[in-house]
């Protein structure tokens, strides 16, 4: 057994496991299907489900080979891989798959997207568990999502990403054509003002103040999110993007329209 | 938020998440103690991922940005927070918070799949959010 599997074995030995209660059907050993069943949208059932976990879970997946891969997920994010059966593992992929995903922000991502790739080939029948951790701590934003796995795959093969998210940068150039009033900063920094000046005016005290208030809990200046704030006399955009800070004056019928295009 | 029947309080709720089924989670919060009082949903979710849901709606109708000058000064600028619409990348899931204009301590979050008409959705939550309040009256 390579020492990297001894490693996670050791690990999982301290951690506290309760089966969660879901309601579903399970087999002997607590695994119930995990729909779509059919091999070719493996990857696809493996991200609806972590996409669906916000509490802290691990979720343990196995296929008809009984090979398994078990992730720690919380906040639809993995962030860490508690054990992957060794056949899903290239040689030449184990040294780098580094236990915890958050750390190992590189090469130990790619080894993951690697067996998931091959899981996903051996894979026709798939089940799965979703454990309750106890001492896993609470909700979190670390971690990495299933898409962000995924863009890491060598290309073992090639199967539709599963999750399609939605994209805050198009979403920006979209804001960008049709604003009253746009601004960009580059960290605090100014990068872009253009528009209407009434607009850009106003739009200036609502970028400055979110700036300032960025730490507060419900001011989404996280990467890659969007938030309109609408009063009744003006709707104001921020969003973020490759470490910049957007802000737009708009209107909620435009708000709308940009936002539900998927 | 008045003393009103839980029941049809549900009733509201199932009602505007039977309606547009790209709405997943309806629930109702008092702002001033961040309590969930009702709440509809798709999935199964614990308690604190409704409590967070309701601590965001709190902090972004009631936070620091809520009194900085922009929206601080009410009466001056009439920029009083009414709704908020965020989207995250990773999730792909649009939340609309609504404030009711009749009792702006009470606010419905929603959790809605990217594509749902926003539009329409709105003005049926600001509708069901409304009724509430007459129920409760």
């Amino acid at each position: 057994v390579p020492q990297e599997l001894k490693n996670l074995s050791s690990l999982s030995s301290s951690i506290a496991i309760l089966r969660s209660d879901d309601g579903l059907d399970r087999d002997a050993h607590g695994y119930s299907s995990c729909s779509p069943p059919s091999g070719g949208e493996t990857l696809e059932a493996i991200a609806q489900e972590i996409n669906q976990t916000v509490l802290p879970r691990l979720l343990c997946f196995r296929n008809e080979k009984q090979d398994k891969v078990a992730l720690h997920v919380t906040a639809r994010r993995v962030t860490d891989v508690e054990e992957i059966s060794s056949e899903l593992m290239p040689e030449n992929t184990l040294m780098n798959l580094d236990k915890s995903v958050v750390v190992a922000q590189g090469q130990g991502i790619q080894a993951l997207a690697n067996s998931l790739d091959t899981f996903a080939a051996r894979t026709t029948q798939l089940v799965v568990r979703r454990d309750i951790v106890k001492h896993r701590g609470s909700i979190s934003n670390v971690g990495v999502p299933f898409a962000a796995i995924l863009a890491n795959r060598s290309g073992l093969t090639q199967v539709a990403q599963p999750v399609s998210p939605t994209s805050v940068a198009s979403r920006i150039e979209a804001f960008r054509t049709e604003a009253r009033a746009y601004m960009r900063f580059d960290v605090d920094q100014l990068v872009t003002r253009e528009g209407d000046e009434t607009a850009l005016e106003k739009l200036d005290c609502f970028a400055r103040a979110t700036l300032t208030h960025r730490s507060s809990v419900g001011t989404p200046l996280e990467q890659n999110s969007l938030c309109a704030i609408i009063t009744l006399q003006n709707t104001f955009v921020c969003a973020s993007a490759d470490n910049d800070s957007h802000f737009f004056s708009s209107d909620l019928a435009t708000v709308s329209k940009i936002l539900s295009q998927s | 938020m008045q003393v009103m029947d839980q029941t049809k309080l549900a009733q509201r709720l199932d009602e505007l998440r039977r309606s547009y089924p790209g709405c997943e989670t309806v629930v109702l919060v008092d702002l001033s103690s961040q309590m969930v009082l009702c709440t509809n949903s798709d999935h199964v979710l614990a308690q604190e991922a409704f409590d967070a849901l309701g601590a965001k709606a709190a902090d972004m109708f009631n936070g620091a940005l809520s009194k900085s000058e922009v929206f601080g000064d009410h009466a001056k600028t009439g920029e009083v927070i009414s709704q908020i619409i965020s989207m995250n990348e990773d999730t792909a899931e649009i939340q609309v918070f609504l404030r009711s204009p009749n009792d702006p301590i009470d606010a419905l979050c929603c959790i809605c799949v990217a594509g749902i008409d926003l539009v329409s959705f709105i003005q049926s939550a600001s509708d069901a959010l409304a009724q509430i309040w007459v129920e409760a009256a």
